[in-house]
């Protein structure tokens, strides 16, 4: 069964314990004894049961290093499992969409409807660097209805109101608002009877649909052999080049690593532990050569003629959690390995909570910003929205995760 | 449980291994005999052509089953491994175990600082390593969210490594997404050698091994690997954590134990 | 008969559970016929405790044949465990 992540943007007060709780539940992903467990739980703090204490409980669990199956909150709906990923803080959510493979990223926006609360700065900053990296389909959950009476004018002014955000910072992915209470289950996988004017499916079957429909957008197909150098493994006296298929497929035959357009033949591909005609992406390949390769480590792996980006100059939009100015010593870390910046410019400041640009001489923490950088070296890249995986990287400030880029 | 796609996970986790031989200089992994740690191994062997190029450290305490002697004797000859067998002393620490706890991560410093390991490859999975504290309930990767050192967030690799402070060394765990199902899977799919205590034998087996001191044996009629299987795909989280609950615990106890985190 | 062996180097093992016993016990073990172990802990607070636990060895048919301790004194009195004797047998898994 695939398991598809969703990430999950929104400030905790805005019901992300209850409403994953609450989907658990409603699909029976955890046990009568877990419910049980946590109703213990909700009594023994003198509070009635709500679906956040699911959670809750087994997170107590936790601390005290007794639970299995813990960790995940997975919900299995129709013939999809979903895995819900919190992105609590910066790191969480880039470390998180940094780490996503597949290209069908979605996530869920859960925003109050509650009076006084409504979309935090820091939410609006997340969807920012979600778009940033990726993020294609989006459900803004309008959460705590049942505060609003199911008002379907409060409802449609918030909507406005995210609608309006997210094109401000251009974000031009599939979105779809679903009106929920998660507290009292509220259109999470029924429809619900206090909300008749709404005409769209309940918040998992929304849900569903975006995930079955996202593998099969039309894909401008980029398919050219792009591979990164791991190292050596010896085999005897031989040694072979390791490498991860990031694009494309790779078979015998010449070859060109880059930097420094050095051609080889590759006499032979070997996928785990076989011999292979050909291997393509995802895959984690030794490869033999006609002659060896010193420090291969980072270098790029092209079929002959199909060169990526080499430069050493690039244009990057950054999200950056320190401040940032030209005089700030960065190193950026790219397909494993690190390259010193030795000029920074900046070319814009953008807010990441309005998406307004700006021409300012430093980058704001937590905000966005059009940069060229010069490296100390040449790097072979690609775009990002050419190949994900060649087209970023992250910076560090003086050892210190300073925040992530693309090339633009 | 959830069962994933078992190519995707052998991929990710050859990445990791390969990553690891890559960056740092002296690396050896924990080797429990256990099902996680020698499926680890079939995968080393997949990623290095054959070959498992480190060596295999057993914190051994001396009082292991007969059975995980006799099973680490037979792979270190199979597979030619270079095993190194670093010895914990049994004796009384604040957790209250003397077998299996901390007493065996003072053995595991010990051989770290002797022979300078810079890197160490355990196999723990996440869906049972939910142990150090203040981590969130969801949160998909490692617990440490460290990222000042050799962290390479384009690729999984940092989501696998954590160092852990005052130790030196960096972890890496190539098997974190997996579950116990996928390893029972791709134990099958691959043919790997399993401790024979795992199956069971007169109505009983062996779901985690510790030591013959700490661990306790299951109700259980699985015999074979598809037997495991089958056992756990039907056995649904109630029957675990309600009639079985002590065992459960107990089973969880010994695991963490083993890894020297309590 | 088979097991003469064994037990006689048991009782020497009770006795002395010095190395070179131990070597000679597993030798003897191959050619018996015990087949099974269990091992009774009484308390584990330390190796010293070792020396109050053992090891019932039973034949195919589960019938005890003999016990032995389960550590091993090396040197300077230091205790260590020494199941790896054992090797070879299975568990009694009967409860």
């Amino acid at each position: 069964m695939l398991v598809e992540n969703v990430t999950m943007l929104g400030h905790k007060d805005h019901g992300k314990s209850t409403l994953i709780g609450s989907i658990l539940m409603l699909t029976n992903s955890v046990s009568n004894t877990r419910i049980e467990e946590a109703k213990r739980y909700s009594e023994k703090l003198g509070k009635s049961f709500e679906p956040a204490f699911i959670l809750d409980s087994l997170e107590e669990e936790r601390e005290g290093g007794l639970t299995i199956d813990s960790t995940r909150a997975e919900a299995k709906y129709k013939d999809l499992a979903f895995e819900f990923i919190d992105v609590p803080g910066h790191e969480e959510l880039i470390k998180n969409m940094m780490s996503g493979a597949s290209f069908a990223e979605t996530a869920i926006l859960l925003v109050s409807a509650k009076p006084g609360e409504g979309i935090r700065k820091q939410t609006k900053r997340h969807v920012f660097v979600a778009k940033m990296l990726g993020i294609e389909n989006l459900i803004v959950a309008v959460n705590k209805m049942d505060t609003i009476n199911y008002d379907e004018n409060a409802y449609n002014k918030i909507t406005k109101l995210i609608g309006k955000f997210l094109s401000n910072i251009k974000f031009d992915g599939i979105i779809r608002y679903v009106p929920i209470s998660a507290y009292n289950g509220e259109n999470i996988i029924r429809r619900s009877d206090k909300m008749k004017w709404y005409n769209g499916m309940p918040l998992l079957e929304e849900l569903y649909r975006m995930t079955k429909g996202a593998g099969k957008k039309d894909k401008n197909k980029f398919n050219k052999l792009r591979a990164v150098v791991q190292g050596y493994i010896e085999d005897g006296n031989k040694k072979l080049i390791s490498a991860k298929i990031l694009n494309g497929k790779i078979e015998k035959g010449k070859i060109t690593f880059f930097p420094g357009n050095i051609e080889r033949y590759a006499k032979k591909i070997i996928l785990k532990g076989r011999a292979v005609a050909k291997a393509g992406e995802g895959s984690s390949v030794a490869i033999e050569l006609d002659k060896d390769i010193e420090n291969p480590r980072g270098l790029v792996i092209t079929k002959e003629g199909e060169e990526p980006i080499v430069a050493n100059k690039l244009n990057a939009l950054i999200f950056t959690l320190a401040k940032l100015t030209p005089s700030s010593k960065i190193v950026i870390r790219f397909l494993g390995n690190e390259v010193k910046c030795n000029k920074l410019s900046i070319i814009k400041h953008i807010d990441t909570t309005t998406g307004a640009l700006s021409k300012k001489s430093l980058i704001e923490p937590l905000n966005a910003g059009i940069l060229d950088l010069e490296l100390e070296s040449d790097i072979a890249f690609e775009r990002y929205n050419i190949l994900k995986s060649m087209g970023r990287f992250s910076f560090y400030i003086e050892n210190k995760f300073g925040g992530i880029g693309i090339v633009e | 449980m959830i069962e994933q796609n078992l190519k995707e996970l052998e991929e990710r986790s050859i990445f990791i291994l390969r990553e690891a031989r890559s960056k740092f200089k002296n690396i050896a992994a924990l080797w429990s005999m256990g099902k996680d740690s020698t499926t680890m191994l079939a995968l080393a062997r997949k990623a290095f052509l054959g070959k498992v190029p480190f060596p295999v450290i057993h914190i051994d305490n001396g009082i292991d089953f007969p059975e995980t002697y006799k099973f680490r004797e037979e792979l270190t000859k199979k597979w030619k491994l270079n095993l190194i067998v670093a010895k914990s002393e049994i004796k009384p620490e604040i957790s209250g175990f003397s077998c299996c706890g901390a007493n065996k991560t003072e053995a595991l410093k010990k051989v770290m600082k002797q022979y300078k390991f810079d890197a160490l490859i355990v196999s723990i999975r996440r869906d049972e390593h939910g142990v150090r504290a203040k981590e969130r309930v969801f949160s998909p990767r490692d617990k440490n969210f460290r990222w000042n050192y050799k962290d390479q967030p384009a690729e999984l690799w940092d989501d696998y490594s954590s160092k852990i402070e005052n130790e030196g060394h960096v972890r890496i765990h190539p098997l974190l997404d997996w579950n116990e199902i996928d390893i029972w899977n791709y134990i099958k799919k691959e043919h790997i050698p399993v401790n024979p205590l795992y199956f069971s034998r007169n109505g009983f087996r062996y779901r985690s091994l510790g030591c013959t001191h700490c661990t306790v044996p299951l109700k259980s009629n699985a015999k074979t690997v598809d037997d495991i299987i089958k056992e756990l795909k039907t056995t649904n989280v109630e029957e675990r954590a309600g009639r079985e609950q002590d065992k459960e615990r107990e089973y969880v106890m010994q695991k963490l134990r083993a890894l020297g985190y309590m | 008969m088979k097991n003469d062996e064994i037990i006689r180097i048991a009782d020497l093992l009770q006795k002395e559970p010095n190395e070179a016993n131990w070597e000679k016990f597993a030798k003897a073990l191959k050619k018996s016929g015990i087949k099974y172990y269990r091992i009774v802990y009484v308390t584990l607070k330390n190796a010293e405790d070792l020396t109050k636990s053992y090891a019932e060895l039973f034949d195919a048919k589960g019938k005890l044949v003999t016990k032995v301790p389960i550590f091993k004194r090396g040197n300077g009195k230091r205790v260590e465990g020494a199941t790896i004797y054992l090797k070879g047998l299975l568990n009694i898994n009967k409860w």
